[in-house]
């Protein structure tokens, strides 16, 4: 039986789908047999972060509606064997995603794999509302300034109150991903600290994602950005999917980093 | 002897509305601004319409129809000029003279205050932005305030953790109820009506405080 993870923030921009499609790849590289799905109906990205965006020819919001099945409308990731996307529409509105027919994909879907990476559009409005609903566990992915952590808060908030689980009186397990984040300027007193960030959240931190040229250059590839592992970002998202999974590893990329040799020698 | 009917002196706590603007919409707006904030709060609340300043000119009767349609129960008038004294009296509305709240209350201190019974609602957990919490006594948070956050209170409020959001105690009118809490970053607290906004850090800031209505001043103490 899969595990449903979903990947929220509240706030747009904040690298969800970045971290959607890192997070799944990096399960489907551990061996975990993995779905990713993009519920940000009507806007699309994930299938150009994933390199896929090509072999879209049915969408989520067709198998919902029954008029594909999922074994036409499922992308295999053409790196990773146990990888498979399932695109999100482009000329559809938020609202064609119903519960029941969602519900019942979900189901489908658990059978055959290990985990089911929902990749949540911004706000709190219905499309976000429904790639929470039936989470077991949420990523939530934050930027270290005031109105990400704000709206990180408020999406908590929902998921506390109106995902299936907290119907049910239990609770969705919640990780903070810290994303973007730049030891430089939080240093100079521009961004909020990890530990700024754990306080006013008060949720476990699963992991700090650096702000990267290496996540601009990996989408634009359209290779997720765990496969650069020579990468700061590849392997903060390494760390953060290994600690997911019960391995401990200590945090990294939260200093500023030490200039080398070369560079002091010569300016930089 | 028959004792069907007993006269006795009693301390009910009201709110008070006052008003700063003279022309009823805006009090309209303000008013569903407000009620969608805290709708539970609303709900047959007995109040007394303040008709000083801004207010000497407005119509008694539109004013009693807008409280009325928000789920308010006006009692009476406070500070009204002649017609509308008048006017409330039509409307079957208690005259209570001259003067503000807190003197009014003062007068009848010497009088015999009913204690009403109290109940107290345990919160465990978090209260997080967009979130709020309304209940009829006391209330005790097992966790944190967040920012963009509301609790509200009869009663007292403690809080068992960061107060960052906003925390009104006291909302039918107590002047003993207080807030409590382990570190203090509010955005607004509010005793018996009487508030306080913070658009910057407070000086306890991060201190454990206790607040409390004193002379119809609120007291920030840390302990
Ligand atoms: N760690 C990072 N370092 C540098 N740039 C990043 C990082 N993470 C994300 N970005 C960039 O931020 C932008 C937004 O990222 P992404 O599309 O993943 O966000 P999102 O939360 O899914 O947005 P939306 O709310 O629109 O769905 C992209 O241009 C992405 O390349
Ligand atoms: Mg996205």
């Amino acid at each position: 039986m899969a595990k449903i993870i979903v990947v929220t923030s509240g706030k747009g921009g904040v690298g969800k789908t970045t971290t959607s499609a890192a997070f799944s790849a990096a399960l489907a590289m551990k061996g975990h047999k993995t779905v990713v799905i993009d519920f940000d109906v009507g806007l699309r990205n994930l299938d150009l972060v994933m390199g896929c965006e090509r072999r879209v020819v049915y969408d989520f919001v067709n198998v919902v509606q029954g008029e594909a099945s999922l074994k036409q409308a499922l992308i295999k990731d053409k790196r990773l064997d146990n990888l498979f996307v399932l695109p999100a529409s482009q000329t559809r509105d938020k609202d064609a995603l119903k519960p029941e027919g969602v519900e019942k994909v979900l189901n489908d879907l658990r059978a055959e794999f290990d985990y089911i990476v929902c990749d949540s559009p911004a706000g709190i409005e219905h499309g976000a509302q429904m790639a929470l609903y039936f989470a077991e566990e949420a990523v939530i992915v934050t930027n270290p300034e005031v109105s990400s952590v704000r709206d990180s808060d408020r999406i908590i908030g929902i998921l506390q109150s109106k995902s299936r689980l907290a119907e049910e009186g239990k609770s969705v397990k919640e990780h903070l991903l810290l994303t973007r984040y730049n030891p430089e300027r939080v240093e100079r007193g521009e961004m909020l600290s990890v530990q700024d960030v754990e306080d006013i959240l008060a949720i476990p931190l699963l992991g700090v994602i650096p702000e990267s040229e290496a996540v601009l250059k990996a989408s634009n590839q359209g290779v997720p950005v765990v496969h650069d592992d020579a990468s700061d970002a590849g392997q903060a998202y390494d760390d953060a999917v290994s600690r997911y999974l019960g391995e401990d590893r200590p945090h990294r990329f939260l200093e500023k980093q030490k200039k080398g040799f070369l560079k002091r020698v010569f300016g930089g | 002897m028959s004792n069907a009917v007993v006269l006795k002196a009693g301390l009910v706590p009201l709110t008070t509305l006052s008003f700063s603007a003279a022309d009823i919409d805006s009090i309209q707006q303000e008013l569903a601004t407000k009620k969608a904030e805290a709708p539970a709060l609303f709900q047959n609340l007995p109040c007394v319409l303040d008709l000083s300043d801004a207010a000497q000119m407005l119509d008694v009767n539109a004013l009693h129809t807008l409280c009325r349609d928000a789920g308010m129960l006006p009692v009476g008038v406070r500070n009204a000029s002649e017609i509308q004294r008048q006017q409330a009296s039509e409307l079957g509305l208690a005259d209570l003279g001259k003067g503000n709240a807190r003197q009014a209350v003062k007068t009848s201190e010497n009088t015999a205050t009913e204690t009403p019974q109290r109940s107290v609602k345990v919160h465990t957990g978090n209260v997080r932005s967009g979130q709020q919490l309304y209940t009829d006594g006391d209330l005790i948070i097992l966790g944190m305030v967040s920012n963009g956050a509301e609790v509200l209170a009869t009663g007292d409020i403690h809080i068992f953790g960061a107060l960052r959001g906003r925390a009104l105690a006291g909302v039918k009118g107590d002047e003993q109820a207080v807030i409590a809490c382990q570190q203090f970053d509010a955005e607004l607290v509010s005793v018996a009506g009487q508030y306080r906004l913070f658009e910057a850090a407070p000086e306890d800031h991060q201190k454990a405080v206790v607040i409390s209505l004193a002379e119809g001043n609120l007291n920030i103490t840390s302990v």
